[in-house]
Parts: C-alpha cells; structure tokens; sequence
C-alpha cells in the first residue's frame, strides 16, 4: 500500500525531455537552469517542497541498470521505436556516478518570502559529458510549483486574518489555529494532499489532513506539525434522521464531554438550528460543557459566507450573550465559536472579517476551514513558475542564454549565472554579465568551483584552457565511498595548480593604476575564512588544507585588487552568445583576474549577501531544513507587503 | 512491503499466484511486523498507513453514529458542474493501490494512534477498538462492499457513480471522494476530443487523426507525481498522445496495459534551441533535423521572433530539409508557444501555406503538405481549443492542419467543484432498521443529497437513478468492483477506452459550449 507510482527517476520527465541531450550545442559541457515566479496573483512567493523533491527522488543512488532497462523498454514504445533513448548517458551515470545525478541546487531556504520575479533556486549540471541532466529534471523540480504556492496562498490568508485580530481583537494567540485545512478529498492525489498539506502547516498549525503530518514527519523532521478536534460530519447527523438532530449534537457533545469539538448544522436548516436547537433545547448543555473547559463550535455549510457568519454570530449573541473587549468589539462566550468551512478563499476570508468588524464583532468569533481553494484551485500559473536555462558552457566558453519572444514579453527569461541578494529589506536578482559589478557574485561561485571541483567546470577559467582534464577513471565497481576519495584526491591537486595558474595570470594584469578600494579591502581582510560560506557549499567534502588556499586566493585577489581600476561592466546581454564574444567580454589580452567582478564578488559572498545556498550536489542533500527553521523564516514582519493594498489592486 | 503469512502484500493488492492475482489468502494472519520499510525511499510516498488516509476529523466519528449503527451506506455523484456528462474512471486505482488485501496491521494502529492522539490531544478520540476487530475478526481487510458503474462509462451529471456499504463506519472514505480527479481529467479531456471531432468531421475527408491532435504536456504543471500519473492516464483514454510518461507507468501497474497507451516524438524546447544563441537559432533547427534525421519531430519556434523563424528560417533556409524530410515519410511540427493562440495559429498557417503551398481536402478546406503541420501547446483550454478550430474553418483550413498540446487546463485547472462530486451517506441501518438518510440544508438547496439505496438504470441509452430501494436490481448498472478486501472487477485499459469512445449519439459539444457562459 501507498507504493508509488513511479519508482524509477529516469521516468520523472516529460518525454520530449528523452530527446533534448543530442539537441544542445555540439561542446555543450554545463547547462544551468534556474527557476522563478514570473509574476503572478500573490506579490511574494514562500519557497517551500524543493527539499521534499530532492530527498524523495534524487537523493542518492536512484539510477541502476535495471531501471535503465525498464526505461529503455518503455521510451521504445514510446517513441515507436527510433532509438531516441539516451541510454549511453544514464549508464555513464551509473558507471562514473554510481547512479548520483551529477547536479548542483542552489536555493534559498525554504520558508524565505520573495517578491515575484526573482530566482528561487538553480540548477546545473557538475559533469561536462552529461550536461543535459539539468533540463532533463526541469519536469520534476517544476512541480515544486505546488507547495510553493499554497504555503503562498496560505501565507497571505493568514496575512489577512492577522491583521483583523490585531485591529478587533486583544491579541494574536488563537492565529495559528484560525485557518484549518480541510483539502484532503478535494486534492488530486495522497501525495498532492501531503504536499499541500504540508505547505499549508508552514503557515497555520490546524489540519484535517493527516497525510500532511506523515509528510513533515519524514521529510521536515517535524514529529507533529498540526492539531485538530472532533467534529462531525453530514452523514453523523443525518443519519439520526430529520427529527434526531438535537439527539446527534447531545451525543456529540457527551461523547467528547471537554475541550473543542465542532459541529455541522446546516444539515436542514441552519438557522432553526442556531435558534432553537443550540439556541434553547442545548443551552445548558453547551454552558455546562463549558465550564468543564470545553468550546464548541457551530459549522454554518453552505449560503453566503459573509452573510451566514453574520447572522450566526448574532442568532448565537442573542442567546448566549456577549462581552465586548478592549478594543470595542463584540465576542462570543469562551466556549462559544463559530467555524467557516464553505466557500473560504483569500478574496471571501476578508470580505467575512469586514463585514464582522463593520457589525461589531471581533475576528476570533471565527474559525475559517478550506479545502478546494487551499489545496487545489491553484495552478502553475496562479505564480507563473517557470524553470528557464540561462547560463551554459559551450566549448569552453560560458555563455548567456535567454529566450525572449515577441508574441509574448512577459515569457523573457533572465541571462547568465543568477544571484539573489537581499538589499535593504528587499531581494535582488543578479543576472550574469550586466549586474552592477559592486555586488555581482556569480564569479563567487567560480571561486568556490575553483577548490571544490575538476577545473572543467569552472567556465571561466577554462576560457583560457580548453577542458582537456580526463574523467575519472572509475571501475564500475567503485563504492561511492571510494569515488569521494578519487575525487578528494582530484580537488586538492587540481586546486592546487590552478591556484597556481591564476596567480600567474594576476602578475600579467597590464593595468597601470593601482588606487585602492579601502572599503572593499577591509572588509575582506575581516572575513572570517574558515567559518564564511565558503565551506559551506562542500559541506564536509573540504579539507582544511583547502581553507588555508581560499584564503591565500582571497589574498591574492586582494592583491589583484589593488593593482587595477575597476571598469564599468560590459553589457554582454544586448550582443551575447557563443557565436561573438564571451560571456563577459573580456579582450583576450586581458587575464580572467582582472575582472573588478572578482573582488566584490567575493565581498559580496563574505556579506551573505547571496542568498541562494546549495542545498544538493551530486545526489548528496547539503541542507536538511526542518518545519521549525521554515516557520520561522515563513513567519509574519513588520516589513510584509501591505496584504490589503494587494487586495484592492486585485478587485481592479 | 509487509509479509501476511505466505501472502506478499506489495503494490497495495495481495498477490498468491499469478492466475489469481487478487485472490485473497483464506486465512491470512498476521505476522510479527517486523519489515514495514520506514526508510526514506523512492518506492514508498509520503503516507504508507491507511488510517491515516482519512481527514482528521473522521477519527471522531465512530462514536457519534446513532448508537445501533450496523451500517452506513454512502454513494458518490456529480452533483451538475462544468460538464453535461462525466467519464468514470480512477477507482481501481485507489482500490488497487490502497485498499485490496489485509490493509491494516497493528503497526499502523499503533502509529496511528500515536499520531491521532497527538494530534487532537486528546486519547478518546482514536478508534483502537474498532481497528483491532478490524485487525482480529478480517484479518486486516476492510468490511466493505463497493459497487461502481464500469469504468470508462460516459453518465451524465446528477447521477450515482459508485455505493459504498459497511459496518464500520470509521473507515477511509476521503481517499474515496479522491476518484474526482481521473473522472473530471477523463471528462474534460474527451470534451477536448468531442469538440476536435467535430471539426475535423466538418473539414477534413476523415477522423483518423483526432486520436493524436491532444498533446498531454501537464506532467509539470500537475501538484505531484501521483497526480500527474493519475492525469495523465485518464487522458490516455481519449487520446494517444503524450509526454506524461508516468500515465503510462500507472496504467501498466492498475490498469493491464502490456505497451504504451501514449506516443511521443523527439521535440526541442526553449533551452535547446537558446543554448545555441540568438544569432545561431538557425542552427539549432538545422541540428534538430540533421539529429533525428528521419520521422516526427516537434520544434520550438518562438525563442526570439516566431516570424522571423518561420519565414526565413522554415521557409527558406531550412526548405530543402523540410521537403527532403517528406519524402522520406517524416513530418515537422512547428511550434509556436506564445501570443493569442488563435491568431498565432491562423498566421504560422498562412505563412507556411504562402511557402510550400497547399492541397484542398474533399470538404474544401485548405491542408499544409503532410509533412508539415503546426503544433500550439500554449494557452490551449476547451474554449480556446473551440474557437480557434473555428477561426480556422472560416479562414479555409482544415482542422487536420494543426495539432494541440495542453497542460495546467488539462491535469490542473480542474477541482472538485469543477464536477461539484460529493459522497454522502444515503441509508444506515440503526438497531436493524433501514433508515433513510440525507440532508437538505435550506440555505443552499443545489447540495440536497439523495435517499436511501439506489440503481443506475439504463433505458435506452438514458441513465436514471432510482432512489429509495425502488430500482431494479437487474437492471442496475453498479457492478461490485470491491468487497471485503478483495477487488472483484478487474478491467483493462482498452475496456476503459472502449466504454468512453465517441458515439454517433453523444452529447452536442457544440450547443454546451454555446450555452455555456462562464
């Protein structure tokens, strides 16, 4: 039971995706992808799900033989038969790889809130001979649109019911619970109604969806993410027939004789129901129920929300009388609640609390439940998400790519290595090759390849050498264990000379001024080396050895720093592409080194200023984040978009 | 996977030889749970207990059934929706993947329980008593008998899709109500094929290629892997078009498929062609066609200029290629993927017509040669589908020209809403007594349920449901798909597609489209 559907990787792509890796540029040696919310309904996006695609399925060893096999089999069909299948490639990855997939995932940490239209993760490949595997997962790390945008739909709902209780009522305790998550049955799958589930309790910790819980327990090491109460449901009262209505609710309300319980009442006629039956014939009961510590709350089902929570609320007032609190407004008895499960949406949940505030009455008088609108009347484009290739490496060259079509503007996609940082309180895409030089990091990263990796996957460095280092000669019995130490061995050498190689290159720099940037240059010197985020990308892979390079690098650029003037970055965008000039156009005299990029790239990094980290490299997860630290980052600021401005704009 | 005796349970249905392969062990018993896989692996999602397959809440209710409850009985309908009909297909999926054979085991009760307690904080919530009979007196298997119209059936709104009966009535129904999404892809994506139908009956000398003309590109723009499987199969009973391998996956494991049920053809997209450069689009399509230098193959045109690709580089640079490619048998989808589709359409038509000419069908209406069609997957729903198969007709070309793909419309853009599905309890038997149940709230009456047992009959091709008990049994069109564990129907893909095919007398697409307003 609950086996999956799929269980072999090679099947998690679209299938025109089997034909792409003969499509690329002959000398393609690195593609890099990354994936953005072009727009969309929410102003912000809550990155949320990636971890839980990574470690469900590309996580370790998930390419064998056999599934190879199974593929091969199937992509025949498939294809009628035209040999389309890449089955050299998957094996290679097997052979070299031992089945990891040989990608790197930068992202920013889950429960981070962006503004539309910037990058959220990206995606490259770390093997020049399989630079297709990047594209060949966009199919899988798409659908990481799902829970990103109901952790976002959820976000801005609780944005809302947050700021009614803080206008009507004494404080914010009752929040997390104010928006209960009744999408099981209306999600498409288990597995949808997992993720979805999941994505809601970033935001809310009230759930009727159980698999949720499952969900955060093995993947967000959340042992309970959600609570939930009794309540009943149509068929528990109308099976006690027509006339047995008030007999259902006695026996509801004794079976669970305290703490919170619910109970639909719309079964026949609701208002009759508030009146008569909660309103006189179980008024002592629900008092007495009460003062044992327990709440009950009325579930109005159908109608028109604003409406029926209305007159609920004063239908219930009137028999059950009211308190006013500090802030002037009307509230229920403690043990009294009314909860809203039909028709509740971002657009109706305001439209609800209005219409309460203007009568009077305070927001923690109700309890909103949603199903369909949480879970499932979302779609790829309620955010627009897209996954876009924009860098890649073509014999030896990086190269920007972008497409930009004229029937449609809005598609174009960002150019070059991308970089998020966050700049006074707010994020910033940088885009590769035309980002303001002072806080482009993309060559950061170059720095950090430099020690990490085989030279060949350092685009930069390779403009001046043609990738000529020879893959690693693995038997195919090679443990991972043992291709992590082949691989060590490989980093600390090849480290090693092309640190070399570079500082010669900074030697040859021509350039004659030498006027220092004190700021820049303080602010390295102060970096603290061991503990920056250099090390974190390799988590553990690197030695100390390697640190004591990083920072004799460092120095050195320091050195190169001093002994040049920065030049006003070359827009290589307008012109780009391998056909003409490189990606950052520089002229061939001119030593890689000497780029002002460098320098402030690395300042930038030191900052923290870059807030994409990597979170997957070569089938190891580099980042575990658990429901806590995603809450706390998913949780409500002062520096929060205005929830009702976006409202309004909406309406227009 | 968990072992029962000498019965494997594996992929959710028991397997005691081969013949038989939902045979039920007579006796099975439980054994030491020792090896239920906790480790985080591909092969197992994210929810592997079957109580927890329920909304929360459904844990509460086992003691708020009228006391003498020995029975409920609950149906399943669309109560009206966006659709005149609905396709019926997906519940063998779930019977087979979740609720066939010994389901529970005292593992899952104790994690269940742990979980459920935790959950409500509370410990007289969860329903131990009743899943250890469960667990003593069934070995595990569900008491529960469900009867289901055949899968592939074409039955209109408002009416009984499937029954299920019980004796325990905390058992996972949710899961149940989850066949609203297959059933409303299946219905949405013959809806599609209805409306192609039409069109190429009115402009083209046959029908033969209605079956390719849907192109199903959801796989990413789907909620989750299951879900795209999901959707992607119920597309496949329509059309044999598609890039959601993982439909083909599903339909193989539940439904019998031996092959493949959707074909495919090498295509480029945006970064294989961008990957070249904006001053080498050129050479992308030209390494495309060297590439896969014979058959079928999809390209991606709008990277920068869709125009200017079309008319110089399809029909000048890359003309002898093209026609080269023709002869040998093979034909090139061009894709235009953005823009107004049925502008966009219409002009990648006319262009690629003005260059290579184009031949008149029977009906008068104009075709690209054969071995050039156009192929839009962008922005493509029902009513976009409608009126740009129209806008074609009335600018002279035949809807055999172009060819269509679809995504968040197709697996996405659909809820529960979008067929209004409800389950509702109808009938329970309380201290041996029938009981008629429903409800009919005053504020909204399009959500009164309906009465008592029922039949689907079928009288001359009208489907009606009988409430009260008053149907025909014979008559009944409900077949016992599940009962007490053990899955009783079996059915085969081809049976599913051959249930919802195209009749001479199916319902008039085009009026529902013209009276449909929203």
């Amino acid at each position: 039971m609950g086996e999956s559907v799929i269980d072999n990787v090679i099947l998690l792509a679209d299938s025109y995706k089997i034909s792409h890796h003969r499509q690329y540029p002959p000398g393609t040696s690195s593609v890099y992808s990354y994936f953005e919310s072009r727009g969309g309904r929410f102003p912000y996006t809550v990155l949320f799900g990636l971890q839980y695609i990574l470690k469900r399925w590309l996580q370790g060893s998930v390419v064998t033989k056999e599934k190879i096999q199974e593929a091969k089999e199937l992509f025949t069909a498939h294809f009628k038969g035209n040999g389309v299948f890449n089955e050299e490639g998957w094996n290679y990855i097997v052979e070299r790889h031992g089945g990891r997939l040989p990608l790197r995932v930068c992202a920013v940490p889950e429960g981070t809130v962006v503004p539309t239209k910037n990058v959220l993760f990206t995606v490259e490949s770390t093997d020049p001979m399989v630079p297709w595997v990047t594209n060949y997962f966009e199919t899988i790390f798409v659908q990481v649109w799902y829970p990103m945008t109901v952790a976002t739909n959820s976000r801005i709902q609780k944005q809302i019911i947050h700021q009614y209780l803080k206008d009507t009522h004494d404080n914010l305790e009752s929040l997390p619970f104010l928006l209960h998550d009744f999408g099981y049955r209306g999600a498409s799958s288990v597995e949808s109604a997992a993720i979805g589930g999941a994505s809601h309790l970033v935001n809310f910790k009230g759930t009727d969806t159980i698999a949720a819980l499952a969900f955060l327990r093995k993947y967000y090491h959340s042992p309970m993410a959600g609570f939930s109460i009794p309540a009943s449901e149509h068929s528990t009262v109308t099976t006690w027939g027509r006339s047995g209505e008030s007999s259902a609710f006695r026996n509801m309300m004794e079976a669970f004789p305290d703490g919170a319980v619910a109970c639909v009442s719309d079964s026949y006629d609701i208002w009759k129901c508030c009146e008569k039956i909660w309103g006189e014939e179980l008024r002592d009961a629900v008092i007495k129920r009460g003062k044992n510590g327990g709440t009950l709350l009325i579930r109005p089902d159908s109608g028109d929300p604003p409406s029926v929570v209305l007159k609920c609320l004063e239908i219930l007032g009137k028999a059950y009388g009211t308190t006013v609190n500090s802030k002037g407004y009307k509230l229920l008895p403690p043990y009294l609640r009314v909860i809203q499960g039909d028709g509740i949406s971002y657009r109706t949940i305001g439209v609800i609390l209005e219409n309460l505030k203007v009568h009077g009455w305070c927001a923690a008088n109700v309890v909103f439940g949603s199903g369909g609108s949480l879970l499932q009347k979302v779609d790829r484009d309620t955010q627009k998400c897209a996954y876009k290739c924009s860098y890649a490496v073509i014999n030896g060259e990086g190269v920007d790519v972008y497409k930009q079509p004229i029937s449609d503007p809005s598609k174009t996609s960002k150019k070059g290595r991308l970089a998020l940082h966050h700049v006074n309180g707010t994020y910033v895409t940088l885009e590769g090759g035309r980002s303001d030089p002072k806080l482009a990091s993309c060559v950061c990263e170059v720095i950090q390849e430099f020690f990490t990796k085989e030279p060949h996957y350092c685009p930069y460095l390779i403009q001046r050498r043609p990738h000529c280092v020879p893959p690693l000669k693995l038997t195919s019995r090679s443990s991972s264990c043992e291709i992590q130490t082949q691989r060590k061995t490989l980093i600390y050498n090849t480290a090693f000379s092309n640190f070399k190689s570079s500082s010669t290159l900074c030697k040859h720099n021509p350039k004659e001024n030498k006027k220092p940037l004190q700021g820049s240059k303080k602010r390295l010197q102060k970096a603290p080396y061991a503990t920056s985020s250099f090390n974190q990308p390799c988590s553990g892979l690197l030695h100390n050895k390697n640190m004591l390079n990083s920072q004799n690098l460092a120095y050195k650029i320091n050195q190169c720093w001093d002994a040049q003037t920065p030049q006003p970055p070359v827009d290589s965008c307008s012109t780009a592409l391998c056909a003409s000039p490189p990606f950052f156009h520089y002229s061939p005299s001119e030593p890689f080194t000497s780029s002002p990029f460098v320098i402030d790239a690395v300042i930038s990094q030191l900052n923290g200023k870059d807030v994409l980290v990597p979170v997957f490299e070569n089938g190891e997860l580099l980042k575990d984040y658990t429901l806590e630290e995603i809450r706390e980052k998913a949780d409500l600021s002062p520096e929060d978009i205005d929830v009702f401005k976006f409202l309004a704009e909406e309406k227009t | 996977m968990v072992v029962f005796g000498n019965v494997q349970f594996c992929g959710g249905y028991t397997r005691v030889d081969s013949s038989h392969p939902y045979l039920p062990h007579p006796h099975a018993q439980l054994v030491a749970q020792s090896s239920i896989d906790k480790t985080h692996t591909m092969a197992a999602g994210p929810v592997d207990n079957i109580i927890l397959l329920a909304d929360c809440y459904k844990s509460s209710h086992y003691k708020v059934y009228p006391p003498g409850t020995t029975k409920l009985y609950a149906y399943f309908e669309s109560r009206g929706g966006k659709f005149p009909y609905t396709v019926f297909f997906g519940l063998q999926y779930i019977l087979k993947q979740w609720l066939c054979g010994p389901v529970v085991t005292r593992a899952m009760v104790d994690e269940a329980k742990q979980i459920i307690n935790t959950v409500f904080k509370r410990n007289d919530v969860f329903n131990e008593e009743g899943w250890n009979y469960l667990l003593e007196h069934h070995g595990g298997r569900l008491p529960l008998r469900v009867k289901a119209v055949p899968e592939g059936s074409v039955v209109p709104t408002r009416n009984v899709l499937f029954t299920v009966e019980n004796t325990d009535p905390a058992l996972p129904w949710t899961l149940l109500v989850q066949t609203w999404y297959p059933m409303t892809v299946a219905t949405n994506s013959r809806v599609y094929k209805q409306i192609i139908h039409h069109y190429m009956n009115l402009t083209h000398d046959n029908t033969h290629t209605v079956e390719y003309s849907l192109h199903d590109a959801g796989y990413r723009g789907v909620s989750s892997v299951e879900s795209a499987a999901l959707g992607g199969a119920a597309h496949m009973i329509n059309f044999k078009s598609s890039d959601t391998v993982a439909g083909t996956s599903l339909l193989r494991k539940y439904y019998h498929l031996e092959t493949v049920a959707g074909f495919s053809s090498p295509s480029s997209e945006h970064s294989t062609v961008t990957t070249w450069g904006k001053t080498r689009e050129l050479e992308a399509h030209r390494h495309m066609l060297s590439t896969y230098s014979e058959g079928d193959v999809g390209c991606v045109c709008d990277s920068y200029n869709i125009w200017q690709c079309l008319e110089e580089h399809w029909c000048e640079d890359l003309r002898d290629l093209v026609l080269e490619r023709g002869r040998k048998g093979g034909c090139i989808y061009l894709r235009p993927d953005s823009g107004d589709p049925k502008e966009v359409v219409l002009k990648s038509l006319e262009i690629l017509g003005k260059a290579y000419g184009t031949e008149t069908n029977s009906k008068g209406y104009k075709l690209l040669p054969p071995y050039l069609r156009v192929i839009h997957a962008d922005g493509i729903n029902h009513k976009a589908l409608w009126s740009i198969l129209e806008h074609l007709k009335n600018h002279g070309w035949s809807t055999a020209s172009a060819y269509f793909g679809a995504g968040a419309a197709l697996l996405q853009r659909l809820d529960r809403d979008t067929q209004r599905c409800a389950y509702k309890v109808s009938f329970a038997e309380v201290e041996g007594e029938g009981v008629e149940v429903y409800k009919e709230p005053v504020t909204d009456s399009g959500k009164t349920s309906k009465r008592g047992r029922l039949t689907l009959q079928c009288e001359d091709g009208v489907y009606t449901t009988v409430q009260s008990g008053k149907g025909d049994p014979a008559k009944d069109q409900l077949v016992t798909v599940f009962e007490n564990g053990e899955l009783l129907r079996d059915y085969t893909f081809r049976e599913v597609q051959d249930r919802a095919d195209i009749t001479f007398d199916d319902f008039d697409i085009i009026k529902f489209l013209k009276e449909d307003t929203d």
